[in-house]
């Protein structure tokens, strides 16, 4: 019995050692490299080299160091690895950047004189050599860039670019923020995958795709200094995890703040939050061949039912604002300021009324309304991932359900299938209505009859001329008076409901970062003026 | 042994056609255009006729048994393929995975057989005291708790309240612990309650009361005797365990954002990426024969009885 409870004490003892044991060593090995190996270093390295890590779910998604490699460009210029010759302000305006001046006669031929002082991560001299070579390279590589622009020709000669269009654009400076117009030496590299020499303050340094890159500064930039010795951008995919990364002070900057994560992050201490309203609008597309929404009445019925200002405050976490028309208020062409908008609030009583009128009664007192014996029941599909589309669809169901709308939603992992064979009556979206400003595309894709993401099949004559018309402008004015009209149009017949702008949301920790600024545009996350503490 | 040798390369080889036309079948039955998506992803609107031209080139326009002994071929001479992802060489991107989640895999059953052996035993041994029933309730809460939740507390609690360990370790050993401790701590609860049973039926056996009768030590009947017959269950369980861990944990690859095959199985589904899906599922095929015939080897090295039954 003396010897068993001997026996037990020391089992005991032996598993509270190891478990403490290995506690200890991890506590050691954590404390210790912490205090006596890893922080001081890290401290040293905040105390010489100025570090920051930003952390994302999904922004730092390039595969390869090649611009022109599908949409790898974007995620380039975040990390203020590569410029354009144009960069967007905050007001979405093109500014010039590797360009010193420009001009053109007939918004055909566009002349181009380049900054003299430029050079490549590589030592090279940006010329007007070099950006056509690099333009041309581009142009070959990506698909998407001869559709981007309709360009006939290079000629160069010194710092002299001219970039000759086969039709008119009077947004071309705009159109060159995109950053697949990202400069780089086309000859400086034979794998471009692996190495390409830009432009940019910082210079790519270490690349594990999908999980973390490093860059630091460039030495020889040609503008403002950069303020950081090194940057660190890591993809956390789980929003919880990067949540915690934020507050245990692993991360600094979280790029674009999970909508779930907001409740949550917003009690971090030291938190500033940099939001600002882009380009990228929540919608609701309906099916123009679908019987039960043929009625214009039920579709802006729906529209009034839609409570923008309750999806922006409750739904979304104030990540969006609420939207009546298609683009965000700072635009010319934004906003209801130039159009007549029938639907400029939430008013259920209205939409109650519109149907009544359109004929809709509920015969048989099940709530649900009836017309011609064919009662008023919609399915609405959207994508699994989007948690607030499930909580829009809910609060959408109790209210279509209050004016007399029986709306079934299905939500699934991947809609383009069921988008493309018109199995639904509406959907919920998320689009990008032009991302350098200018919205030329997002219309000819969207609205256009035989628009390739025109999934609803909205026609209309009016709106084809007007799209066609945007290409012979000879003005901004007379191209900002096209969009106005197309939205007019839009409006008015209801084919989608824009019914809220995302916003650019990050948030910093004030104690490590001095300063940081997201623009809009998404394009650009670090730059010369990001600076830590 | 070259007959058996033989016998195991024809058994490998049906299996692998086997689940490799599976998984192929059921790729493509489920929804998502992979052309569809390489296109969106590479920035171009993608109308019919862009479609049926991506189909073609990435060899989506054959039928699907066509498609699926085109792959095969190419896999017997060693080409796997390319991703439509990254691009890249799908082996190549396998070979970079491969040793974030061997290190997962073998750190988290080194952990597991460390705890989970000795505290078995001792349940065991000391059946009914308060100790086995500490043991007994603590491993009812690790193995009803799913791997996500126990990731997340102890990220919260490690991490986040006492400062131990990094949220975001890939790549380093002191970011090993918390994936490690996330998997160790589900894998122990069930190897304890396996362990304790298979000790506790070996303890029921005749030849243990004769041990006894005969005079041999307790301490002798129990580590020499005993221990040694329950190491064939232990063995298979070490087996299986190792093969699901060595095709990636999914969830535990993407909380912590470990660099291993499971992320890499999940991301390539999401982006419908053919050439990686299959190349994962021959990585599991290959994986799981070949802990097959290694524990079929250790069942022999244990108990050489098996050989001579078997000839």
């Amino acid at each position: 019995m003396k010897t068993k409870a001997i026996t037990m004490t020391l089992i005991c003892l032996i598993f509270t050692g190891l478990f403490s044991g290995c506690a200890s060593k991890s506590e050691q090995e954590s404390n210790g490299q912490q205090s006596s190996t890893s922080q001081p270093v890290a401290l040293a390295e905040k105390a010489e080299e100025k570090v920051l890590t930003f952390g994302s779910v999904g922004y730092f998604y390039n595969e390869q160091w090649d611009p022109a490699y599908g949409w790898d460009g974007w995620a380039i210029g975040s990390y203020g690895v590569g410029e354009g010759l144009f960069r967007l302000d905050d007001a979405f305006k093109a500014v010039p950047w590797l360009v010193e001046s420009y001009q053109t006669a007939d918004n055909k031929t566009w002349e181009f004189i380049l900054r003299d002082d430029v050079v490549f991560h590589n030592g090279v001299k940006m010329t007007a050599e070099a950006v056509k070579r690099c333009f041309e390279r581009t142009l070959e590589v990506n698909e998407r860039a001869k559709e981007l622009l309709p360009i006939q020709g290079f000629e160069a000669s010194g710092q002299s670019l001219k970039i000759v269009l086969s039709e008119a654009a009077t947004g071309l400076a705009n159109d060159l923020t995109d950053p697949l117009w990202t400069v780089y030496d086309a000859e400086g590299s034979t794998d471009f995958a692996e190495q390409t020499y830009y432009t940019g303050p910082y210079i790519p340094n270490e690349f594990n795709p999908g999980v973390e890159l490093v860059v630091v500064k460039n030495e020889h930039y040609w503008g403002e200094a950069p303020k950081l010795d090194k940057a660190i951008f890591k993809t956390v995919k789980d929003a919880d995890a990067l949540t915690m990364a934020f507050q245990n002070g692993e991360i600094d900057v979280v790029v674009q703040v999970p909508e779930t994560a907001i409740p949550v992050i917003q009690n971090a201490e030291h938190l500033k939050i940099d939001t600002s309203t882009g380009m990228r609008t929540q919608l609701i597309r309906f099916n123009m061949q679908s019987p039960a929404v043929q009625d214009a009445a039920v579709r802006k019925a729906i529209s009034y039912s839609i409570d923008r200002d309750s999806y922006t405050k409750v739904i979304s976490n104030n990540t969006t604002v609420p939207s009546y028309g298609i683009y965000p208020e700072a635009f010319t062409f934004g906003g209801i300021k130039n159009v007549t908008a029938s639907v400029t609030a939430f008013d259920p009583e209205k939409a109650k009324q519109l149907l009544a009128d359109a004929g809709f009664a509920d015969t048989n007192g099940d709530g649900i309304l009836e017309k011609n014996g064919v009662k008023l029941s919609l399915k609405m599909i959207g994508i699994s991932a989007q948690k607030e589309m499930l909580e829009l669809s809910q609060v959408l169901q109790s209210q279509l359900q209050e004016i007399g709308i029986d709306l079934k939603v299905e939500s699934m992992e991947n809609i383009s299938e069921a988008r493309k064979n018109g199995e639904f009556d509406l959907t919920y979206e998320s689009y990008v209505a032009g991302s350098t400003g200018n919205p030329q595309a997002f219309i000819e894709y969207m609205f256009v009859t035989d628009g390739s993401n025109n999934f609803g099949k909205y026609s209309n004559p009016e709106v084809d001329a007007l799209a066609a018309s945007l290409h012979k402008a000879s003005s901004e004015e007379e191209k900002n008076e096209a969009i106005t009209g197309i939205t007019q149009h839009i409006l008015d017949d209801a084919p989608f409901i824009f019914f809220a702008h995302k916003n650019f949301t990050c948030v910093y920790n004030s104690e490590t970062v001095a300063y940081f600024h997201a623009q809009p545009s998404e394009f650009y996350i670090l730059d010369s003026s990001t600076e830590a503490k | 042994m070259i007959r058996a040798a033989g016998k195991s390369m024809g058994s490998f080889l049906v299996t692998l056609i086997g689940i490799t036309a599976l998984s192929f079948a059921l790729s493509y039955l489920s929804p998502g255009d992979p052309a569809e998506m390489w296109l969106t992803e590479n920035g171009i609107a993608p109308s019919e006729e862009l479609l049926q031209k991506t189909r073609e080139q990435l060899g989506l326009n054959r039928p699907i048994p066509v498609q699926y002994i085109a792959w095969l071929g190419d896999l017997l001479q060693g080409d796997m393929g390319v991703s439509i992802k990254s691009n890249r060489p799908v082996a190549q991107e396998l070979i970079k995975a491969l040793p974030h989640t061997l290190l997962l895999a073998v750190s988290s059953m080194l952990v597991t057989m460390a705890v989970a052996v000795p505290l078995g035993v001792a349940c065991a041994k000391y059946q009914g005291s308060w100790f086995d029933r500490l043991i007994q309730l603590t491993n009812y809460i690790f193995v009803s708790l799913p791997v996500f939740f126990i990731s997340l507390i102890l990220m919260y609690q490690l991490s986040y309240k006492l400062k131990l360990l990094p949220v975001i370790g890939a790549g380093s050993l002191k970011g090993l612990i918390l994936p490690v401790l996330a998997l160790s701590l589900n894998l122990i609860s069930v190897y304890i309650r396996q362990i304790r049973s298979v000790v506790l039926r070996e303890l029921q056996h005749d030849y243990v009361a004769g041990l006894y009768a005969r005079g041999v030590p307790g301490r002798v009947v129990f580590f020499v005797h005993i221990l040694k017959n329950t190491l064939t269950p232990i063995v298979t369980l070490t087996g299986i365990s190792l093969g699901v861990l060595l095709g990636g944990t999914i969830i535990v690859e993407s909380i912590f954002n470990w660099p291993g095959l499971g992320k890499l199985a999940v991301e390539a589904i999401e982006y419908r990426d053919y050439p990686v899906i299959q190349g994962y599922v021959v990585w599991m095929a290959f994986i799981y024969l070949l802990v097959n015939a290694i524990i079929e080897f250790l069942y022999l090295l244990l108990n050489p009885k098996l050989k001579r039954i078997g000839g």
